[in-house]
């Protein structure tokens, strides 16, 4: 009984299904729009004359899929934490862990799923077409590499929208952009604060003493292979590197774990 | 069953309930009145979980609203003063939503919609306010939960509507349900509400069922005005009043003058009629 009332297998699948069928009245214009754009993008560069770079088509495959993934909770869930237009959701029997994870389900895997996939799709259409236009097809290993690490960030960056879309009631998309200015001004000035504190200098040698051995280390070969872009793959075997990366994957689970925990309770907690 | 053992609830500084104590049992509609203001539409959103209160304050089918447990929410339905529009017609929200509610049936919901003449394929954006309303209480009486609190439901719907609504409602109260009404416009429901409750100043003022009521008080229309009368009302008939049932007479009760009776005459009503 207890348990039930926290996570059934049933009525999560019946408010996913129950959102997925609604998803495409609330955010099927704005996806099909971004869709277009991105088309739009491609055929101006190649009108120019050029070929488009893989790297730039990833990249803004990554712009895309970020300005669908970062509306997608306020144009999805908007009205959660609305006095009147919320009701309908909080008072739908289910638990509010199914609820946040078929929020989860729909703004995070279904939403860049879709996107993603439909960029990917375009642009391999226009590359059957066009082939001598473009450098490569993105589905490749080391493209889908780079792509999923760039969609791992966005990931964390919209869990940051998705707790701001519980916790501001109007104007959700800015006043998000704003505190998370904020955050990184904050964070920035802590840095500055502690790099103060201890010495610019002591800062300054700690840092030549890791890198000083980097470039003796970097694999000529690699960078030749994977370009500027896959910058990543050249340097990942650098053991100041891994720690980076590792503390950086590490504060990611934090932050996106932190977001998703905020918005479980803000939406068990909430009244109207 | 509903439970409220001394509940107080302040909206910052304020003070909405003090020491409220209600019990709600099964096979009623109750009928919630008071002024603007009093806390009426506080009271149902506490008791739908809306609104926090402290766990032992109040209880619903053995449940604390607030925690919004699934078994509790299943059973359970608030309909608001001005409902928002969901987005789709009007038989996508039953299809899409009366899924959760184990006592839903979508045939039903068609049938209340054909009898308030409201066309299941409508877009809601594309219905009036008032067709909008019908499509929601259909909705609400067709997911068939043990309790169902109805918040000014008669508001914007036009005189047939209110009628057929009477008579819709009227036709769903069994000994398993549990309706809450609560309105300004008691004419809209004489005949439907019973028992009667009457908030005023934080607390109860009246919690009685009609026979309890009609039993103490009678309703009569004279021509002269009555010094002893507990409230009195000039109308092009006479006056209306409300009295005292020394002669136990069977009369028919006067929700809007018995409304104004309580108010006047607090101490009264609070001498002569047990609180349940």
């Amino acid at each position: 009984m207890i348990m039930n009332n926290i996570f059934n297998f049933k009525r999560f699948a019946a408010i996913t299904t129950k959102e997925t069928g609604e998803y495409f009245r609330s955010y099927g214009v704005s996806v099909i729009s971004v869709l277009g754009i991105y088309l739009l993008f491609f055929l101006l560069f190649l009108l120019e004359g050029g070929s488009v770079s893989t790297l730039s088509r990833i990249n803004l495959i990554s712009l895309m899929t970020a300005i669908i993934m970062v509306v997608a909770p306020s144009k999805l869930y908007g009205t959660v934490n609305h006095s009147r237009k919320g009701l309908n959701y909080v008072l739908l029997p289910v638990s509010t862990l199914e609820k946040t994870l078929s929020m989860f389900f729909m703004t995070t895997v279904f939403t860049t799923f879709i996107m993603t996939a439909g960029l990917l799709i375009l642009d391999t259409v226009v590359y059957l077409i066009m082939p001598l236009r473009l450098n490569e097809m993105l589905f490749t290993t080391k493209t889908m590499g780079i792509l999923g690490i760039e969609i791992i960030s966005l990931v964390v960056i919209q869990s940051w929208f998705v707790l701001g879309n519980m916790l501001f009631k109007n104007q959700k998309v800015a006043k998000t952009i704003l505190s998370l200015l904020g955050l990184v001004i904050f964070i920035g000035l802590l840095f500055l604060l502690t790099f103060h504190t201890i010495g610019y200098e002591k800062v300054g040698l700690f840092f030549e003493e890791q890198f000083s051995d980097m470039a003796l280390n970097i694999d000529g070969s690699k960078v030749r292979i994977f370009g500027i872009g896959g910058m990543r793959e050249v340097v990942k075997d650098l053991p100041i590197f891994r720690k980076i990366m590792t503390i950086q994957y590490i504060l990611w689970a934090v932050i996106v774990l932190g977001c998703w925990t905020g918005t479980y309770r803000l939406i068990k907690t909430r009244k109207y | 069953m509903i439970q409220i053992n001394d509940l107080s609830f302040s909206y910052s500084r304020n003070k909405v309930f003090d020491s409220l104590t209600l019990s709600l049992e099964k096979g009623n509609v109750y009928g919630l009145l008071g002024q603007n203001g009093v806390g009426k539409t506080t009271l149902l959103k506490i008791m739908a979980g809306l609104l926090k209160s402290e766990q032992a304050a109040c209880l619903v089918n053995g449940f604390h609203p607030y925690k919004r447990q699934p078994a509790f929410l299943e059973d359970i339905y608030y309909l608001p003063e001005e409902p928002a529009y969901p987005g789709g017609t009007v038989a996508e929200m039953g299809k899409n939503n009366g899924v959760f509610y184990p006592g839903f049936k979508m045939e039903k919901f068609y049938s209340l919609l054909d009898r308030f003449e409201v066309k299941p394929e409508k877009r809601f954006k594309d219905l009036s306010a008032g067709q909008q309303k019908k499509a929601h209480i259909s909705y609400a009486l067709s997911l068939n939960t043990g309790i169902l609190l109805l918040d000014e439901p008669s508001n914007g719907l036009d005189i047939p509507s209110k009628a057929l609504f009477r008579s819709i409602v009227a036709g769903h109260i069994n000994d398993e349900r549990i309706m809450v009404i609560s309105t300004h416009q008691v004419r809209d429901l004489e005949n439907l509400i019973d028992p009667v409750i009457i908030l005023n100043n934080q607390r109860v003022l009246l919690h009685a069922a009609i026979q309890e009521i009609t039993e103490k008080v009678c309703f009569v229309t004279k021509s002269d005005s009555d010094p002893d009368a507990l409230y009195s009302e000039e109308t092009p008939l006479g006056y209306a009043m409300v009295k005292a049932n020394n002669q136990e007479l069977d009369t028919k009760v006067n929700l809007e003058a018995l409304f104004n009776a309580v108010l006047a005459h607090k101490e009264w009503f609070d001498e002569h009629f047990k609180r349940v």
